[in-house]
């Protein structure tokens, strides 16, 4: 059926959108763009604070210091791994997790204990040291799976899943229960085709999670060379400030053109730009369930 | 061990350096890094690993955990390593600072080995002035705070200046505070031979009416409450700023961007703090040993870390005296991070270097330099005279003969002017527990008070409020611990 | 017995599937949470859990320190109105974008609106206090249309709302990528059926997009009350100053002066306790109560 003229009050309610589209998302984008402007700015303006929008003074100098070692693409490449790892496993972990809990009690027993058990993790944790020790008790310490196994299962965003798992049709798994298939079966060939755009929304949080995530390379890990991008850009930036000071430093006169300021915003770059590629591909998935058809009542 | 990571020579890291092969060179001690974390990082490493009670064989750690470890029992006891191993550098070096070794000592065991600081001279905070726009105005230099006030007067008037820099922690003003004989943030010896907190005295009160009444004049920035450090030194940048008190390093976080941005001349020269009420000025003086080296009492060869010790002292004390080429020992000192676990500083080091360096600009004659600091700091004075390079104006402000940070504090610290913090290194538990929240509720009072939303009397509920909120608890254990000494 | 047989047949697979989760959750959360036990005790890391019991000391510590009791209020009042202001802002755009029909002009918004999910605030918070300043930005913007300019991070009456609304611009990206996931799953049929009937766009909106998103709305609601407690140190804490403590100062950042940061576990651990207690009660309640008055069970 194809759409009657626009109304004259729907015209106006479009302009109005795009504009406050327009308007809000400008303001998500400018301090990105201020900050990238910064990023390629000279120490003395931005120490000045006149950069706003366009860098003042241009130079690579941040990213160069960054790049300088190999230790960036090290760390990147770990960055990598750990993220592409970790939300496999998070995935993997939910939907096993979510698709029993998303029955009705009186289809899995003890399904109400079970979400019980898993909620009330979200509520109470026993600290950073206990899970340390349990961490270095389990010979975890320095492996990459120190920053993956902890968090293996996201209890928050299993429950987000589950929620959308309920939502489906019931109808097309009865008619798959009925021809036979296992839950194993009816998990994998039905539901995680019908979940393509949920998944989609949690992988998401769970890559930013792992990309961003920078507190948990510094605890566990000892050897600098397994950092992850962020604990190394975390650590880079510590240094910054210390650089000046530094005797007889070969860096001195590169630290004349950097500073706090622009190789924070150089290592945002650094760091958020490869995770936030990823997003428009994401979306693709994000609207593909349109087509799903009814949803339950 | 910490490492920054950056300032290795090319081929060399943190686990091949000159210190390390220097170790097993000179010393055959095999030197493998536990840790590659930077500052903070790194003692929170120490504190998972006193959990796990897993340390490595020598550390560095700050007080409250070397309390802890002595606690956990898990230290050797280094009393006699020290005693027989320590060389003489060392135990001179200890000998200048008594307190802060006994600070790493239990029931008269030595646990932690003092790193001390570069010194009593690094802690004396000067009033750092607008060379240019003093020059520009023919101004006198100021005798008293009544001067500091009409110069500030005249920045406003001529150059446009926004005020004396202060910021919400206060610290500026507060290094002010000696002016009229109030010594706020550190404990003092009272009339009565107690000792009190210096913030919630007397003499902090009429500080307060002076900077209250400095506010209502414009004397001082009318948005001080909201900024901070950063935003201080990006007015001082913008040619806001003509009067800073600050710390000595105020050369390296502001001093390079202002000359980049505003010229050659616009630096800032240092001075003493003026007097309020033509009484002497003392200035404040703290510990500045803040961390210690342990060794693990599962450690198998512990007088290893002290020939490691004696070996850093060695270098930096004794230089070319020991028939080692001025390009070898720079080699070491290229990378004076990786040495961090493993080093205890010269209390003097910075005077020593400030005498030699400083002379030796004045003279133009470099032949009696002996050691890569008095090296560095010699060529930073002169590249900054000579070619006016942004990058040496940090080393200039700092070593420089005249009207320089430690030009200031040499006869300062010569002379005694100073008072000392009775809480020296280990703090009361009470403090430790209450944080900075004690002291929050003073800089908010303050800032009331300063910016005339309470009356100057509100000092004395403040002072009520103080001692309620713990402030006589912390006075009792303070006195418990340090009394009658 | 019969019965419980054919239960297990059918069912085995479902409890195998939750085997792994159940682990890894037993050995990564639950194991820990004896370290609960510090909270009642003095506790030094070196001596392990088995240091000298205290009892409720830390938790009379806490509540006998003169501000800490203002910093709950004001944790709770910052945190309600997060909550309540992202979600509506959240649903707002959600809807708002679904309106969009040019594909690729969508994807870009919604790009866009969740990059400041990548800023950190210690980077935001240094742009912000530029933007805030007296004579910053916004102030300009404000005094170019005759209006007084306002003292976002100073006053205490306005900083709660400063923190308020930068923080749901910051999030707001985060709960639209949830609900328009959610907003996929209604089915077409509904809105052709409702167009049939001669309903409007605002009437298809009010009768069935919002009914339809309202599980979960809650669900979202209830997840958040989760963490009710924690207002945002990090945003606060690079952005608040001694002024504004009297509105400003929250749980988190009073507890990090209290001196966290010198290894207080016992107390820090305490004040965790506490929010998880009450966090648990809120939780527990508005679960109860979205089952019996809508019937939506988000658990």
């Amino acid at each position: 059926m194809k759409k009657k003229k626009l109304s004259a009050s729907r015209k106006i309610f479009l302009i109005c959108n795009y504009t406050l589209l327009v308007v809000v998302c400008l303001s998500c984008v400018l301090p990105f763009v201020h900050l990238l402007a910064v990023s390629l700015s000279g120490r003395p303006a931005v120490a000045a604070g006149k950069v706003t929008f366009w860098p003042i003074e241009f130079t690579l100098s941040s990213y160069e210091y960054a790049l300088k070692k190999g230790d960036f693409m090290r760390a990147l490449g770990n960055s990598l791994v750990r993220t592409f790892l970790g939300t496999m496993i998070n995935l993997v972990f939910m939907v096993l997790t979510a698709y029993p809990l998303s029955k009705e009690k009186n289809r899995l027993t003890g399904r109400n204990i079970y979400m019980a058990y898993f909620v009330f993790t979200m509520l109470f944790g026993g600290g950073m040291i206990p899970t340390y020790l349990v961490v270095s008790r389990a010979g975890l310490k320095d492996t990459i799976w120190s920053m993956i196994l902890p968090g293996a299962l996201p209890v928050y965003n299993m429950v987000i899943l589950m929620n959308f798992i309920r939502g489906l049709p019931d109808e097309l798994q009865e008619a798959a229960r009925i021809d036979g298939a296992s839950e194993f079966q009816l998990l994998y060939k039905v539901m995680i085709p019908l979940l393509k755009p949920a998944l989609a929304t949690v992988g998401l949080f769970c890559i930013v999670g792992h990309w961003n995530d920078w507190f948990s390379g510094v605890i566990y890990l000892n050897d600098r060379a397994k950092y992850p991008l962020a604990t190394y850009m975390q650590s880079l930036l510590r240094s910054f400030e210390s650089l000046m000071r530094q005797a007889g430093s070969n860096y001195r006169q590169l630290a004349s053109q950097i500073n706090v300021r622009t190789g924070r915003a150089a290592q945002l770059f650094l760091g958020a730009l490869p995770v936030m590629l990823v997003y428009p591909f994401l979306q693709k998935y994000f609207t593909t369930g349109l087509t799903l058809g009814s949803v339950k009542g | 061990m910490i490492n920054s990571g950056l300032n290795y020579e090319p081929g060399d890291d943190i686990t091949n350096n000159p210190w390390i092969r220097g170790y097993k060179d000179k010393l055959n001690i095999e030197v493998v890094p536990a840790y590659t974390a930077e500052w903070d990082d790194y003692f929170t490493k120490i504190n998972f690993a006193i959990a796990d009670k897993k340390l490595p064989d020598v550390c560095m750690v700050q007080t409250y955990q070397l309390q802890q470890m002595i606690e956990a029992d898990l230290l050797y006891d280094m009393t006699e390593i020290y005693d027989k191993y320590a060389s003489d550098i060392v135990k001179g070096y200890m000998a200048i600072e008594p307190e802060s070794f006994d600070s790493g000592k239990a029931d008269g065991k030595l646990y932690g080995i003092a790193q001390l600081g570069v010194g009593p001279i690094a802690q004396i905070n000067p009033v750092w002035i607008r060379k240019d726009w003093k020059d520009g105005l023919n101004l006198e230099d100021p005798k008293s705070i009544d001067d500091l006030v009409a110069m500030e007067k005249a920045f406003q008037a001529e150059y446009g200046s926004t005020g004396i820099a202060v910021d919400q922690s206060l610290t500026t003003l507060k290094i002010l505070a000696p002016a009229w004989g109030a010594y706020p943030d550190i404990w003092i010896s009272g009339p009565d031979g107690q000792i009190v907190y210096g913030s919630v005295q007397p003499e902090m009160k009429d500080a307060l009416a002076a900077w209250a009444q400095w506010y209502q004049e414009g004397i001082i920035n009318s948005n001080f409450a909201l900024i901070n450090g950063d935003k201080l030194n990006e007015d001082a940048v913008n040619s806001k700023v003509g009067i800073y008190p600050f710390k000595n390093w105020l050369g390296w976080s502001a001093g390079t961007d202002m000359i980049s941005n505003l010229g050659r001349e616009a630096y800032l020269e240092a001075y003493p703090v003026p007097s309020a009420n033509g009484e002497k000025v003392l200035y404040p003086l703290g510990c500045d040993n803040f961390s210690y080296i342990v060794v693990s009492k599962d450690c198998k060869n512990p007088e290893a870390a002290m020939k490691c010790i004696n070996f850093y002292a060695d270098l930096e004390k004794n230089g070319t005296a020991n028939g080692m080429s001025k390009e070898e020992i720079l080699s070491y000192f290229n990378i004076d991070h990786a040495a961090q676990v493993l080093r205890v500083q010269d209390p003097n080091l910075d005077r020593d270097t400030f005498m030699v360096a400083s002379k030796a600009a004045a003279e133009k004659d470099d032949s009696n330099l002996i050691s890569v600091k008095q090296t560095q700091a010699y060529a930073d004075i002169v590249n900054f005279i000579d070619n006016g390079d942004p990058v040496a104006v940090g080393g200039y402000m700092l070593w420089a003969p005249v009207k320089s940070a430690y030009s200031v504090a040499e006869p300062i610290i010569s002379a005694g002017d100073v008072i000392k913090n009775q809480v020296w290194a280990v703090t009361p538990d009470s403090i430790a527990k209450i944080g900075t929240t004690l002291d929050d509720i003073l800089t908010q009072g303050f800032t009331k008070i300063i910016t005339g939303e309470e009356p100057l009397d509100y000092f004395d509920t403040l002072v009520e409020e103080w001692k309620t909120a713990g402030g006589d608890t912390a006075t009792q254990d303070v006195n418990q611990m340090y009394g009658n000494q | 017995m019969k019965n419980m047989k054919k239960r297990f047949k059918r069912e085995w697979q479902m409890h195998l599937m939750l085997l792994p989760g159940i682990l890894v959750i037993f050995i990564f959360s639950y194991i820990p949470l004896y370290g609960l036990v510090i909270a009642f005790e003095d506790y030094n890391p070196g001596r392990g859990f088995s240091s000298p019991w205290v009892g409720l000391k830390n938790f009379q510590f806490l509540f006998s320190q003169p501000n800490f009791v203002r910093t709950i209020w004001n944790s709770l009042y910052i945190a309600v109105f997060k909550m309540l202001g992202g979600i509506s802002v959240s649903v707002l755009f959600a809807l708002l974008l679904n309106e969009i029909g040019n594909k690729i002009l969508k994807r870009i918004f919604q790009t866009l609106i969740y990059i400041p999910n990548f800023l950190s605030w210690v980077i935001l918070a240094g742009i912000l206090t530029d933007l805030l300043a007296a004579d910053g930005l916004v102030n300009q913007t404000l005094q170019a249309f005759g209006l007084n300019p306002v003292n976002f991070l100073g006053s205490p009456s306005v900083f709660p709302w400063t923190m308020i609304i930068s923080d749901i611009w910051k999030g707001f990206g985060f709960g639209t990528v949830v609900y328009l996931a959610a907003l996929t799953s209604i089915d077409p049929e509904l809105y052709e059926a409702a167009r049939i009937d001669g309903g409007g766009k605002l009437a298809q909106t009010r009768f069935i997009t919002l009914p339809m998103l309202a599980p979960t709305i809650v669900l979202m609601l209830v997840l958040s009350l989760g963490s009710v407690l924690n207002a945002g140190f990090d945003q606060i804490y690079n952005l608040y100053a001694p002024v504004v403590y009297d509105t400003g100062d929250i749980i988190d950042t009073y507890v990090y002066r209290l001196g966290i940061t010198q290894a207080q576990y016992s107390v820090g651990t305490a004040v965790g306790l506490f929010k998880s207690v009450i966090s648990m009660i809120l939780v527990v309640a508005s679960y109860k109560l979205a089952d019996k008055l809508a019937n939506y069970r988000i658990f």
